[in-house]
């Protein structure tokens, strides 16, 4: 019969961590603090557009009311027609409204990004969907990780400046969407589809939550790398300019070192 | 003496091609600290250490072993990156139809047209009698030609440009390499290190635990002797691409030296010519083209602007005093020539040693293919087992 106390170790083990947690602080999810520039500033546009619907609603709100003060005016005072024509403009003012609300609300609530979704969008919304996406798999994150992630929102708004400049086709593209929006989203997915209770638990050596602070841990490394190798280009092409001006204009030009 | 306005001949020497160089002989050529031989040996030796406390048949020892299949991964790819790049780099200079070599050309051509033993050859019975008009004529191709070869000075100007900027890209270029043959060379120390530790470890061994001897000898042994190898060559074709870039170089500042010989020959005697001009025919020869020319190319050939300001002087001196100007002006016109041709011989040798620079450096890296596709299908491997290891060169 398995019972409880043949996990002594591993209950030990679990209360020992949740010890050290709390005394550290206690696990505080900075569930509101978007990990980089690029979700926040998708989060800014998203707020945006939420304040405009509601700008909206509440203008649509406001017409039959006015149609109903316009209405008894419009019978106290003029006539029918007055009326008619009154009516008419309002239904119409009306219709757009409702219109223009669900344009608007097809874009805007702030959709967190599917797994699917970040492998296949474009290069230039890459980086802000897997920031979002980050985001919300907090929750379900072991404190140390928690830090991880919040180091790779920086490393992916580095990289996602060196990005901007290239093509959608670059060769370098698809490295940087392989790495971030293919194996960062599978490693975090697997973990969290691990139970809770497992993921503390060692299994070939190391255990759920280990394993997924070493890959992230790499995975920010190969994003620093890629940054780098991105950016190789314009710190030669600064480092050729300065060495041709020694050359052509500095003391030792050419000549006396040919 | 109209010889006096002899400037020193230049000699423009091509560099001979680069050798091949031996994977043996390629250890060792970029010196290693020996802070960082000592600290290099402390992580083989902890290495080693941790490798014979492990059992023999756990993962964990496979786990050591594969770091040893992925030693130098990182900075094989990193050279073989780049020792290539030699190979795209196109002698474009020395081609003779584009760039520098296509302006030496036309330089050449339009020079020829103005060559005064040739002019002043009588062509036509007409140009036998009165003696004034054909001077006369001869002069005003001056006038006609001027805009043509300040046309041409330029483009060798910008032709100069792009022979300095490219070589900036070398010396940059070069720096990197140099990089990375410190950082291979460090991956070879480690891994000679480790051939001798792990053969002592495993003689040791022998006695104690046969086992462990028989797993060190045929699975660590192995492929740190491998490694060794694809690190060693890898060094030589990194090597050898670092020595051919040097080729390129030597080639440009080669090359540089002669346009600007060409460009100062060329103003030397078109200012002979006006004063010949003068001397002779009484006649006012205004090249005002060439100059204007006279203060940027101070500038543009400086190295040189000295000696054509110089120059300049004896020119006027000799035209005046001298009883046969002529010879004066055939004597700068001898000058450009002289030029021309030490270019011209000059393009023949570098070509010649470019060419045998590509085809072994070329062949090299052909074989080497071999080892750094061995690199990469470790890597494949060490995706999963690379942990951040003894034997990275980081930390």
């Amino acid at each position: 019969m398995s019972s409880p106390a043949q996990d002594s170790d591993a209950i030990l083990s679990a209360a020992r961590r949740s010890l050290v947690d709390q005394r550290a602080g206690g696990r505080r999810v900075p569930r509101g603090r978007p990990i980089g520039q690029r979700s926040a500033a998708l989060r800014r546009g998203g707020l945006k557009r939420k304040l405009a619907m509601l700008g909206l609603g509440l203008v649509a709100a406001g017409i039959p009311v006015v149609m109903l003060i316009f209405m008894l005016l419009s019978l106290l005072f003029g006539g029918l027609a007055v009326l008619l024509k009154g009516l008419l403009v309002g239904a119409l003012a009306f219709a757009g409204l409702v219109w223009l609300i669900k344009r608007i609300s097809a874009s805007t609530a702030l959709m967190v990004p599917t797994r699917e979704a970040l492998s296949k969008g474009s290069a230039a919304g890459l980086i802000g969907n897997v920031e979002l996406w980050l985001e919300a798999q907090r929750p379900q994150l072991p404190a140390p990780a928690l830090d991880l992630v919040g180091q790779l929102g920086g490393k992916l708004d580095l990289l996602a400046t060196q990005l901007d400049r290239l093509g959608e086709d670059a060769p370098a593209v698809a490295q940087v969407r392989a790495l971030v929006g293919e194996h960062l989203p599978e490693v975090v997915s697997a973990y969290t589809a691990i139970p809770a209770p497992l993921r503390g638990q060692k299994q070939g050596g190391s255990t759920p939550d280990e394993q997924l602070a070493q890959s992230l841990t790499r995975i920010g490394g190969e994003i620093d790398s890629v940054t780098r190798q991105l950016a190789e280009g314009a710190i030669d092409r600064l480092a050729i300019q300065t060495r041709f001006l020694d050359m052509k204009y500095g003391e030792g030009g050419v000549d006396q070192k040919g | 003496m109209a010889t006096t306005t002899d400037t020193p001949t230049i000699t423009l020497t091509a560099p001979d091609p680069v050798p091949v160089v031996a994977p043996a002989q390629a250890a060792g050529l970029v010196p290693l600290s020996a802070e960082t031989g000592v600290k290099l040996d402390g992580k083989v030796q902890a290495f080693i250490a941790d490798l014979v406390a492990q059992d023999a048949a756990s993962p964990e020892f496979g786990q050591r072993v594969d770091q040893l299949t992925a030693m130098g991964r990182k900075e094989i790819a990193a050279a073989a990156g780049m020792s290539n790049r030699f190979l795209d780099r196109p002698a474009k200079a020395i081609d003779k139809d584009t760039g520098v070599g296509a302006s030496l050309l036309q330089l050449r051509r339009t020079v020829e047209d103005l060559d005064p033993s040739r002019a002043m050859r009588p062509r036509k019975l007409v140009d036998r009698l009165p003696f004034g008009n054909r001077m006369k004529r001869y002069f005003d191709g001056y006038v006609s030609a001027q805009g043509h070869i300040k046309g041409i000075l330029d483009t060798l100007a910008r032709g100069k440009d792009e022979l300095l900027m490219d070589n900036a890209a070398i010396d940059v270029e070069r720096a990197k390499l140099w990089e990375a043959m410190g950082a291979l060379e460090q991956m070879i120390h480690i891994a000679a290190n480790l051939d001798t530790g792990l053969e002592d470890k495993a003689a040791e061994l022998d006695h104690t635990d046969p086992a462990k001897a028989k797993a060190i000898r045929e699975s660590a042994l192995f492929y740190t002797r491998q490694r060794r190898q694809d690190l060693l060559t890898q060094m030589a074709v990194t090597v050898q691409g670092y020595l051919a870039l040097d080729l390129v170089k030597k080639n440009n500042v080669e090359l540089v030296k002669g346009v600007d010989r060409a460009s100062t020959t060329t103003v030397a005697a078109l200012r002979t010519a006006v004063t010949v001009a003068m001397a002779m025919t009484n006649q006012r020869l205004v090249l005002q083209q060439i100059t204007a020319l006279n203060d940027t190319t101070a500038k543009i050939i400086d190295s040189t602007g000295e000696l054509l300001k110089s120059q300049t002087a004896k020119i006027h001196e000799q035209a005046a005093a001298s009883t046969i100007p002529m010879e004066t002006l055939q004597r700068a016109f001898q000058n450009i020539y002289e030029t021309m041709d030490n270019i011209d011989t000059f393009k023949l040798k570098a070509l010649d040693a470019m060419k045998q620079t590509v085809e072994t450096l070329g062949g090299e890296v052909e074989k080497s293919r071999g080892y750094i596709a061995r690199a990469q299908g470790a890597s494949a491997q060490a995706v999963t087992h690379d942990a951040p290891g003894l034997l990275s060169l980081e930390g």
